[in-house]
């Protein structure tokens, strides 16, 4: 069996961290192959309230950091256990944004193709919910009155 | 020297985002986090929610040896996504 970063080599996958803003039609076009029929996203945004102790927030915005060598070794991990998980899938792409996240913009882009759609749906919701799990990156809510809390998943 | 790493919460609280910290011999790994409560007794309110990593492995094993060189990060409750 291949190990994670083999693994990705041979399909060109893709993860990525970056403190520039997202933009999915990039990881869309890098996940694009003339033998998929379907091409599945996720973009995870920012929500502009959260619920604190009961209490509905107004965010203003997040930032976020990041163990970078280590969240993309956990998002090289997911992708490989995307692949153990749901057969005939052809790429993937995952993107996180760190620094900085502004109400309503990207934080996190997923795009996964495949040749019939099913298992693209299943693996892009398998893959945010893995990467929300494992991965060594951590968000701080900003509020209208300047106080912060880092969240937890 | 084992480098040892402080993130979000951890780094607030602590006030660093890094420190080299002295071991004398291959040390467990429970043992360092003692080491690092006594550094830091901050450390302590953390209230056990943390993860721990070893050269950017989850540490499943609290008896794993820490050595020189080694790098050990303290994980809080992650948010990514």
């Amino acid at each position: 069996m291949l190990d994670e970063v083999e693994l990705m080599k041979y399909h060109n996958d893709f993860v990525d961290i970056t403190d520039e803003n997202l933009n999915l039609s990039v990881l869309i076009d890098k996940v694009r192959t003339e033998d998929s029929g379907a091409i599945c996203t996720f973009s995870g945004t920012t929500r502009n309230y959260f619920v604190v102790d009961g209490i509905k927030r107004k965010v203003v915005s997040l930032e976020y950091e990041s163990y970078t060598p280590m969240a993309i070794k956990e998002m090289q991990k997911t992708v490989k256990l995307a692949r153990t998980k749901f057969q005939d899938i052809n790429k993937i792409a995952v993107q996180h944004k760190i620094g900085k996240c502004l109400v309503g913009e990207e934080s996190v882009c997923i795009a996964v193709s495949s040749s019939h759609r099913k298992v693209s749906f299943l693996a892009c919701e398998f893959i945010i919910d893995e990467l929300k799990r494992t991965c060594p990156i951590w968000k701080k809510e900003i509020y209208e009155d300047g106080s912060f809390n880092w969240k937890e998943n | 020297m084992v480098k040892v790493l402080y993130w979000a919460k951890a780094k607030e609280l602590v006030g660093i985002s890094d420190e080299e910290v002295y071991i004398g011999a291959p040390t467990p790994v429970s043992h360092f986090i003692l080491k690092l409560e006594n550094l830091h007794p901050i450390l302590k309110t953390l209230n056990n929610t943390n993860l721990y990593a070893l050269n950017m492995e989850f540490i499943t094993n609290f008896n794993s040896i820490l050595n020189n060189n080694d790098e050990f990060a303290i994980i809080p409750p992650v948010s990514g996504g």
